[in-house]
């Protein structure tokens, strides 16, 4: 009998648009080889995005249930209607939560649907993240909100450490935070899931512009928008001093009101949501991943790889995958530096198309789809596999 | 003797002995755009000595830019150094362009009217506000009555006097009676990172006042800063290529601003003619029309038309080329003019020994060479012995014109002075 795998996620998965939504539809794609996916889509982080492709998640999952904010209590109930309407009755053989946001309501579902397994993907380490969220705003003068998160940091922790022993199985897509939340909570079983990205399809009909320096992701996430600021402030000017003609093209979705100013500076084009990916890292010279905080890893650069667009990142940026400076891509972090490898990578073609090459190989070898997809069948093991 | 007029030779000096032959009419020739590189870059003279080259001359941030623009023209294998000294370049300019535009802030805040003018006002009004042209220092502009209140909030704001072991009020005193100050008054200030600011309240025959006041905010860095106005960007680069004697290798920048300045200035009739006014009045025609003669000869339009053979301008344009093989001891400018030292001998007379003692820790805080007066007297006469007739011309054509520029006829007010 196929299984039955119940997904929990507050994004609607999408190949495009943010990294959560791109690591909620690579799981979405590996849960769907193993069984029947009934999609339950939490919508505390808001509604889905124009960018999302509606129709691929459609394809993928037997059932899809949106639950509003106000109606988040009767989401349980909501989710059995919607096993009832794929014909599945009450029958769950696993439950899949993405992220710790939707973790209560995914305990909820395993008391109503008892899954023999239940496993929680946090992606990020959250309380990591709000740390350096708090840094953040602390730097842009907002004590206020830095002290908000530093109090909420302590509730969260909490929160956490009485749902990680709930699940079966927690995964993380960095490494690190694997092994900082394992020495934390050592009878939790905690592995690392890593993000993956599948091949893309060549933009073949457009031309690459070396000088173009591209930025894409979502620029309502803070780190993105202090990085895109930082870069346009601090990195621009030596770069577009240095070469006529290096600009900034900015995609992503959001309009965060401090960022919008600075997205009319010279020199930056802002192009917002964009529809296709694939023309936007054709065109570009590099990626640059410009941020300053943040956790987990950035589905970005692995997405920039499989375009083989030469990316040049921080430290920051590049935390959880495992490169190296001048082997994939351009490691650097003073404005200084961030420019050179952006003059490098305008000026030198073969410097692009080798790390692009060996980028390539290197995101089919550890962050492909059939990756991911083992890590989460050896899981799932307990409620068997769906034959192919 | 402030070393304003001292000769640089050593780099062309150094660029005879390396056997290369990029001079300064070739250099602007290229970094103007007016011809290519010549002689073109090889192996055995790669953009390093080049980049070497024009460092020494201060306008880095330009070649590096125009060897960019040149396909081809840096291995791939060395594209990583060069991006990286590029960026180096640009950073510096851009450090000093930040602590200058602050200073400007500082004032502005203070209530204290004043102008960014030479390199600061090239690179707002000449390179779109970018850190892409070579800057040592910033320069800022403040009326005579405001410059003490000036110098305090600068101060404040953590600007210290460059000249450590003299006073500022010893310091102000010795630029009045410097020669090599042609008539000037400024001081220079710096940060504790090491960047210069000179404020100035003296600019030779300059209205200041009225330079402040027609100033404009221009984006610099991306912050509006006031700088001077065209007319005055050219006057003061002509100011400068005069105050440094023509010495190609010292006045490469002013004849690339000047360029600039001229271009911008064929747009704008009424901004030209101002300029030929105020030139004739501050006494600068002659190091306008040196300047356009010079620009002329490598190729660019600057809308005057060539200074006729026999003139001031023509023998300073000459004195330009002259120096190009063979740099000028300058100090012989002294012996074309009794100004200079008479200006001398009224520091000496009103300060004696101190007054000394002052030229010797000015010349120390500009790094410039402290050589025995004994030794300089001993160089100038033998100069003065074997040089040809046609230099003395040229000579005496720019002693006449500094003492034009020196000799103010806009004096300064008394409650100016007062403001001391």
């Amino acid at each position: 009998m196929t299984p039955v795998i119940l997904m929990l996620t507050p994004v609607m998965p999408s190949p495009t648009g943010g990294g959560s939504p791109m690591r909620a539809a690579a799981i979405l794609e590996c849960l769907a080889r193993i069984g029947r996916v009934v999609v339950v889509h939490l919508e505390c982080w808001g509604g889905t995005p124009e960018v999302a492709d509606r129709s691929w998640c459609r394809e993928r999952a037997s059932a899809i249930a949106v639950v509003q904010t106000r109606r988040l209590a009767d989401m349980v109930s909501i989710a059995a209607d919607a096993l009832a309407a794929a014909g599945m009755g009450d029958r769950v053989d696993a439950m899949y939560v993405f992220r710790q946001i939707v973790a209560p309501s995914g305990l909820a579902c395993r008391e109503r649907f008892a899954p023999r397994v239940s496993v929680l993907d946090l992606d990020d380490d959250e309380v990591q993240l709000d740390r350096f969220l708090a840094s953040l705003r602390r730097e842009r003068g907002d004590a206020e909100g830095a002290a908000a998160l530093a109090a909420g940091m302590e509730r969260r922790q909490a929160k956490r450490a009485i749902l990680l022993e709930r699940f079966d199985r927690v995964f993380l897509s960095n490494p690190a935070d694997v092994t900082s939340l394992q020495r934390a909570h050592p009878s939790v079983q905690i592995g690392f899931l890593p993000n993956v990205v599948a091949r893309a399809r060549a933009a073949s009909h457009v031309a690459i512009d070396p000088y173009r320096m591209l930025f894409l992701g979502t620029l309502a996430y803070l780190p993105n928008e202090d990085g895109v600021a930082w870069f346009i402030r601090e990195v621009l000017p030596l770069v577009r001093a240095s070469q006529a003609g290096m600009r900034l093209r900015v995609a992503g979705v959001g309009q965060p009101q401090s960022l919008m100013p600075m997205l009319s500076h010279d020199g930056v084009d802002f192009a917002g949501e964009v529809p296709e990916v694939a023309p936007e890292y054709a065109a570009a010279g590099m990626l640059v991943v410009p941020l300053r905080a943040g956790s987990g890893t950035r589905i970005k650069i692995l997405e920039s790889f499989r375009h083989g667009t030469a990316v040049v990142s921080t430290t920051v940026g590049a935390a959880g995958l495992d490169v190296a400076d001048g082997e994939q891509l351009l490691i650097a972090d003073s404005p200084e530096a961030i420019a050179q490898c952006c003059l490098r990578l305008a000026r030198d073609a073969a410097l692009r198309q080798s790390l692009a090459a060996r980028a390539a190989e290197w995101v089919e070898r550890h962050h492909s789809l059939d990756v991911m997809h083992g890590i989460i069948e050896t899981a799932l093991r307990p409620i068997g596999a769906a034959p192919e | 003797m402030t070393g304003e007029g001292a000769v640089a030779g050593s780099v062309i000096a150094q660029r005879e002995t390396a056997g290369c032959t990029w001079t300064v009419p070739a250099l602007l020739r290229w970094l103007s755009g007016s011809a290519p590189l010549v002689p073109a870059l090889s192996p055995g003279a790669g953009w390093r000595a080049l980049a070497d080259r024009c460092d020494a001359l201060r306008v880095l941030p330009q070649a590096m830019l125009r060897l960019a623009s040149e396909p081809g023209s840096i291995p791939a294998s060395d594209v990583a150094e060069f991006s990286a000294r590029q960026i180096q370049a640009t950073v510096k300019v851009g450090r000093a362009l930040h602590f200058g535009c602050r200073a400007l802030s500082s004032l502005r805040d203070s209530g204290i009217a004043a102008a960014g003018f030479k390199g600061i006002a090239a690179v707002g009004r000449l390179h779109g506000g970018q850190p892409s042209r070579g800057l040592g220092d910033v320069d800022i502009l403040v009326p005579a009555s405001q410059a003490a209140r000036a110098l305090d909030v600068l101060q404040a704001a953590g600007y210290r006097p460059k000249v450590t072991s003299l006073g500022v009020a010893e310091s102000i005193a010795f630029a009045r009676t410097s020669p090599g100050s042609a008539g000037n008054e400024s001081i220079s200030l710096v940060t504790d990172e090491g960047i210069e600011v000179d404020l100035h309240w003296r600019l030779g025959a300059f209205d200041v006042d009225a330079a402040v006041t027609e100033a404009s905010p221009v984006r610099v860095l991306g912050a509006a800063v006031p700088l001077v106005r065209p007319a005055m960007g050219l006057l003061l680069s002509a100011h400068h290529a005069l105050r440094n004697d023509f010495v190609p290798d010292e006045v490469i920048r002013d004849m690339l601003d000047a360029g600039g300045w001229f271009r911008l200035l064929q747009a704008d009739p009424a901004e030209a003619a101002w300029v030929d006014l105020e030139a004739r009045r501050v006494g600068l025609d002659a190091a306008c029309d040196a300047c356009a003669a010079v620009l002329a000869d490598i190729g660019l339009k600057s809308g005057r038309g060539a200074p006729q053979r026999g003139t001031p301008a023509h023998a300073l344009a000459e004195l330009f080329s002259s120096q190009v093989s063979r740099p000028v001891n300058t100090d012989l400018v002294y012996l074309c003019s009794v100004r200079p030292s008479l200006v001398l001998l009224s520091g000496l007379l009103r300060s004696g020994r101190g007054y000394l003692r002052a030229m010797r820790a000015v010349e120390h805080a500009h790094g410039e060479s402290q050589v025995p007066i004994g030794t300089r007297l001993a160089r100038l006469m033998a100069d003065a012995w074997s040089l040809p007739w046609q230099r003395w011309r040229q000579l005496r054509a720019l002693a006449a014109a500094k003492d034009r520029v020196g000799s103010s006829r806009h004096k300064l007010r008394d409650a100016d002075r007062g403001a001391w």
